[in-house]
């Protein structure tokens, strides 16, 4: 199922009504609520641009021009949350690409039906748990005295400071992450396996290749377009730390490495009451990303084929 | 794809007019003309027919009693009766969230007639012209009772009110005690070890290592730590006081050049950093603790392995009262001993108030907001001045001795409390010396003190927080920052930032990360990015 | 070892590390349940591991009586139960005639970059909270459900599954004189039923699992959900006043938070296998396959 839009010749935009007007008409409800609820409040971006005083309104309030971006590029804040934020990303997508694979391959390998279904919706499960309430477990399960701690010791390892550490923190961010989602990887890689050609490995058979080789040279080969895939619509979202998972766990003592964009936007906007500082980074993030997406949807494109929209 | 550019520029337009219409309403609406009181019976009035007035309440109660919740209970019927003010929750929010809560309805211009703010929030109030002054109403319509208990150490509390001279809000007091300091001492392991109280701080030092290092609770095992710290360094400021240092958050102190210097960045601070760097060395405080909350740390307490936790008189109730449980612990309070050589232990403490109560501008009512704390002062919140004979006062103590009512929290049922300096320790002894069964103004709690049904951990704590921990708190003897007005432009940009600093540079010199000599690149650090400038906007303010 | 015996032991390791990774995933909500079925002074002390210390179901029961924790249930529901409705609705209708190639419906590109612009850029939190204030949604369920309306991942995901329906039953149908409602409705859908399944489940953990716009556009704390009631719950741990500090000894132990966090994992638990063995093929042909 390749290629499902000819993408030599664009048709030109047209609305051709009376052809597809059901069409249209199914598509209204959606874009109504889309424009009231997502476009309408696109006019904050704004008190970005202003000196926003709340009782003056977002139109009302006074022009400061660029002053809000020039004032955010002086804080030394703003590349500490840039780095943070790319590192924290880039990390979660490096770990979180082969680890699924891995999984996926090995699962494929188990002849037992109930027990590579069982496996399959237990590691998938994590996915599905908000960080609320995962915060509360991580929190207590990493510190000194737990569950984690414990286990080191009986390896003779010194206890690690999971919380505070700033290197620590990250890699239990990294970690958590990983932990919630490879389900999620591990049964989309595994439904490419499924498809692989079954002949390719008979003949591999017959040609005396084992287990270990039939793997690295028709499994590998054969899910790799579907990992780079991945990789690639994961380009999008290297702004992306994860808010919710960093809100809910981080504490001041880690804000050197953790603190990222949003939760910056996050603090400045409502603890300290600063909204234009706050919708001028949340701006940088969003122009960004936006760029970001729109490359990695067009590499997807000539890579591999793949049209998302 | 020119007309797919087209159709979005064109909605974006509609899109920013519209939520035009619903902000930028600029009435305005110059001061509403209030009259003074025809008497002084007028100050304490009834309002007839009843006004309502819609209010920000912080929600504290998790068990109403049966049928009530946090706008339909005895307590705001009460009021509503008494003082013919109807208050409807318009916010009902968490404390913890309610600083958001307000951001965001002063974003939209939509706040209650009425609420309960920090300082920080009615600055931003104050700023966008939306209370109403409040100094001649104050002057006016306050009782000497009321004057007395918002008005007490020469308008002090008033201090962060004031705009161009004037009194934007009213403080909320509250007692002295809820930020009072306490040495929370293991007395079974100052027995085990056979140790006197601490007279000096550094003798809690000295206590602190041999709690650490002699195994106190003879298992045999070195799991004990000397003293309790957390992530947010919660009673290093009642240790850095006895060196005469205000280490707390947003202290501001003036230097006999008239200059202002944080209270954080005085170089003694050096001294009881040293101790406390080698106290965590030797393993005499919890070497995650830099990581851990309150609530997470406090499980240390809770299973017996902290001797000395500096902290205030309701900790008892907290997980003192578990350790008790857990391993049979038993702690005695001792007054905060000051460092030798630096005189009487003076701990720094905030401004005492709940927070500063403002009218909303334009209400037609402001001067119910001064009835209201009239009637709380009228026996309530201060009632060594009063007779006992104020029918709020009798209507609460009524309604407080309800036991459904008591438990639920009679204080956090109302719309909000207000309290003046009383120490309740001499209170309570002494009524049950004479045998007495009630105590007015905090029965419910007296209750607790006396009974004999509750599990023993609990009774124990009632009995430590208001017979000892109260006991050794002198009120009248505190220091406040030498600026509680206003934040400064700077304070309100970089307070946060400046919070942090402090918190991680005294962190990494207590963990070791940092020699103690570290503390003068800290000094420079915090004045770099914020101090020295708030130091000089203080100055500036105060001419 | 002979090749045999090597497959074998390969298999038996396998399975073995396979059954540790599952196990990994599991240990912290078996955690979280013996901590709730605690004894509260074992908790506070820190001992409990995988296995209740001092079996009580002391916690249950107050949670039981705790008609904040039920209201916030109540609302959590009443939201899944709407906001799914609304979610999968929207997501099918905008799904088909999204999935139509551009020859047949040019006007198609327009509305996908429509859809693709606002999943990346925001307005921000203020221009959002002052939208949901004017249009007066504040404590109501709609102010929960509607800004979320239209779940554009999800659309994506459908429509990507619709375009590799076998485009010629839709020919004949076609040919027989069947409108786009017709065919939508007799053919479409019914072949779309795995990744329905798939994005009803993706809408129903969004909503459940959702705080912070039940924090923002909630005046009432009786108006949030469970989410944001537990998020509540978990932070409010500053004890600012003495009075309160009191009341958080007495009442928010650590037991009763794990009852709460257990009874909120309860209806995904309960959902979860029964949607499961839909959204394998919804999801990787939805996701994968171009």
């Amino acid at each position: 199922m390749k290629k499902t839009i000819s993408v030599s010749k664009n048709p030109p935009i047209r609305f051709c009504w009376k052809k597809n007007w059901q069409l249209h008409l199914m598509l209204l409800p959606g874009i109504l609520l889309v424009i009231l609820f997502k476009y309408v409040p696109l006019s904050g971006i704004l008190i970005a641009f202003k000196d926003f005083i709340p009782r003056k309104g977002i139109f009302g309030s006074p022009w400061a021009g660029l002053e809000n971006f020039e004032y955010m590029f002086q804080l030394p804040d703003t590349m500490r949350i840039l780095w943070n934020t790319l590192k924290i990303a880039v990390l979660k997508i490096l770990v979180n690409f082969p680890i699924p694979v891995l999984v996926a391959i090995l699962l494929n390998e188990v002849r037992g039906r109930h027990f590579k279904k069982s496996v399959q919706t237990i590691i998938y499960l994590p996915y599905f748990i908000s960080w609320v309430i995962l915060s509360g477990m991580i929190l207590d399960i990493f510190s000194l005295d737990g569950v984690v701690n414990q286990a080191l010791s009986l390896f003779g390892a010194d206890p690690v400071f999971f919380m505070g550490d700033k290197k620590a923190f990250v890699g239990l961010l990294v970690g958590t992450d990983v932990w919630k989602n490879f389900g999620y990887g591990t049964v989309v890689y595994l439904a490419a396996i499924t498809g692989v050609d079954e002949s390719l490995y008979e003949a591999a058979r017959i040609d005396g290749a084992n287990r270990f080789k039939q793997i690295l040279h028709i499994t590998l080969p054969g899910i790799a377009p579907i990992v780079m895939l991945m990789m690639i619509l994961n380009l999008g979202n290297v702004l992306n730390a994860g808010f919710e998972q960093i809100f809910n766990l981080y504490s001041p003592r880690v804000y050197e490495t953790a603190d990222i964009i949003d939760t910056f936007v996050y603090r400045i906007s409502l603890v300290e009451a600063n909204y234009s500082l706050g919708t001028a980074v949340g701006l940088l993030k969003s122009v960004v990303s936006f760029l970001l997406i729109v490359s990695s949807y067009k590499l997807a494109n000539k890579y591999s084929d793949y049209t998302i929209f | 794809m020119k007309k797919s550019k087209l159709l979005t520029a064109a909605l974006l337009c509609v899109c920013m007019a519209l939520p035009a219409t619903g902000c930028g309403k600029d009435e305005g609406g110059g001061q509403v003309v209030v009259e003074g009181p025809k008497s002084e019976a007028d100050k304490l009035k009834t309002y007839d027919p009843p006004i309502t007035l819609t209010y920000a309440k912080s929600e504290v109660v998790t068990n109403y009693p049966a049928g009530q919740d946090a706008q339909n209970n005895a307590m705001y019927q009460m009021w509503e009766d008494v003082m013919g003010i109807k208050v409807e929750n318009l916010i009902l929010s968490s404390s913890s969230a309610m600083t958001e809560k307000l951001r965001l309805a002063i974003t939209s211009d939509e706040i209650p007639d009425f609420a309960v703010v920090d300082a920080i929030t009615l600055d931003s109030l104050i700023k966008n012209d939306m209370v109403t002054d409040m100094t001649d109403i104050y002057d006016q319509w306050a009782t000497d009772r009321l004057k007395t208990v918002a008005g007490q150490q020469d308008n002090a509390l008033f201090a962060p009110t004031i705009s161009n001279g004037r009194y934007m809000a009213i403080p909320v007091a509250n007692t002295v005690g809820d930020s009072y300091p306490i040495l929370w001492i293991r007395s079974d392991w100052l027995e085990a070890l056979n140790l006197e109280e601490p007279k000096t701080m550094e003798e809690v030092f000295d206590i602190a290592e041999k709690f650490t290092l002699e195994d106190p609770d003879g298992n045999g095992v070195q799991d004990t730590y000397g003293l309790y710290l957390d992530k947010d360094l919660n009673g290093l400021d009642a240790i850095m006081a006895a060196y005469g240092v205000y280490s707390k958050d947003e202290y501001w102190v003036k230097q006999e050049d008239g200059s202002f210097i944080a209270g954080c960045t005085a170089l003694d601070a050096k001294k009881p950093l040293e101790r406390l760097a080698h106290l965590y060395e030797i393993g005499g405080i919890d070497h995650e603790f830099a990581v851990k909350d309150a609530a997470k740390e406090e499980e240390l307490i809770a299973s017996g392995q902290i001797g000395i936790y500096l902290g205030l008189f309701f900790n008892p109730l907290g997980v003192m009262k578990d350790s008790v449980a857990n391993v049979g612990a038993d702690w005695t309070a001792v007054a905060v001993p000051s460092a030798e050589g630096y005189g009487v232990y003076t701990p720094g403490v905030n401004l005492n108030v709940y927070g500063y109560i403002y009218a909303k501008k334009g209400i037609s009512n402001p001067e119910a907001i001064v009835v209201m704390l009239n009637h709380l002062c009228d026996g309530y919140a201060a009632p060594w001045l009063s007779d006992g004979s104020g029918e709020f006062y009798k209507q609460y103590t009524a309604l407080a001795a309800d036991p459904e009512i008591s438990q639920a929290g009679p204080n956090n049922l109302m719309p909000f409390q207000m309290a003046g300096n009383i120490n309740w320790a001499e209170r309570f002894s002494e009524a049950i010396a004479n045998g007495e069964e009630h105590v007015d103004g905090k029965d419910a709690d007296f209750q607790n003190v006396i009974s004999t049904e509750l599990p023993p951990e609990l009774s124990w704590a009632w009995k430590k927080v208001y017979l000892e921990g109260y006991a050794v708190m002198d009120l009248d003897n505190v220091r406040y920052s030498d600026y509680t007005g206003a934040p400064t432009e700077t304070m309100s940009k970089t307070q946060s930032l400046l919070n942090t600093q402090k918190l991680t540079d005294y962190i990494a010199i207590i963990m070791g990360d940092q020699p103690v000599d570290y503390f003068d690149t800290f000094v420079e650090t915090f004045n770099s990015i914020g101090g020295e400038k708030i130091g000089k906007e203080i100055e500036e303010a105060l001419k | 070892m002979s090749r045999k015996g090597k497959s074998y032991l390969f298999r038996t390791v396998n399975v073995i590390f396979l059954a540790f990774l599952a196990a990994l995933c599991l240990l912290p909500l078996i955690h979280i349940a013996a901590v709730s079925f605690s004894d509260q002074a074992m908790v506070s002390a820190n001992r409990v591991g995988l296995f209740p210390k001092g079996f009580t179901l002391a916690s249950y029961k107050m949670v039981a009586k705790r008609a904040a924790f039920w209201t916030a249930f109540g609302v959590s529901v009443k939201r899944v139960i709407l906001g799914v409705a609304i979610n999968t609705v929207i997501t099918v209708l905008m799904a088909y005639p999204l999935s139509k190639s551009e020859r047949e419906f040019p006007f198609r590109r327009v509305y996908v970059w429509l859809l693709i612009f606002v999943m990346i850029f925001d307005g921000g939190l203020v221009p959002n909270y002052l939208l949901v204030h004017n249009l007066n949604l504040f404590d109501t369920i709609w102010a929960l459900v509607l800004p979320t309306a239209v779940p554009i991942y999800n659309i994506i995901l459908t429509m990507n599954f619709m375009k590799q329906l076998p485009g010629t039953i839709e020919e004949a149908a076609m040919v027989d004189g069947a409108g786009y409602f017709q065919r939508f409705v007799y053919l479409v859908i019914p072949l779309s039923k795995p990744v329905i399944a798939t994005v009803t489940l993706f809408s129903f953990i969004g909503h459940w699992n959702s705080w912070f716009d039940g924090k923002i556009y909630n005046n009432q704390t009786t108006n949030y959900p469970l989410q944001t009631y537990l998020q509540n719950l978990i932070s409010s741990s500053d004890m600012t006043n003495a009075a309160e500090a009191i009341e958080n000894a007495l009442s928010n132990v650590k037991t009763l938070q794990a009852a709460q966090l257990v009874l909120t994992l309860l209806p995904i638990l309960v959902i979860y296998p029964f949607l499961q063995k839909y959204f394998v093929k919804g999801i990787t042909v939805g996701a994968v396959k171009g």
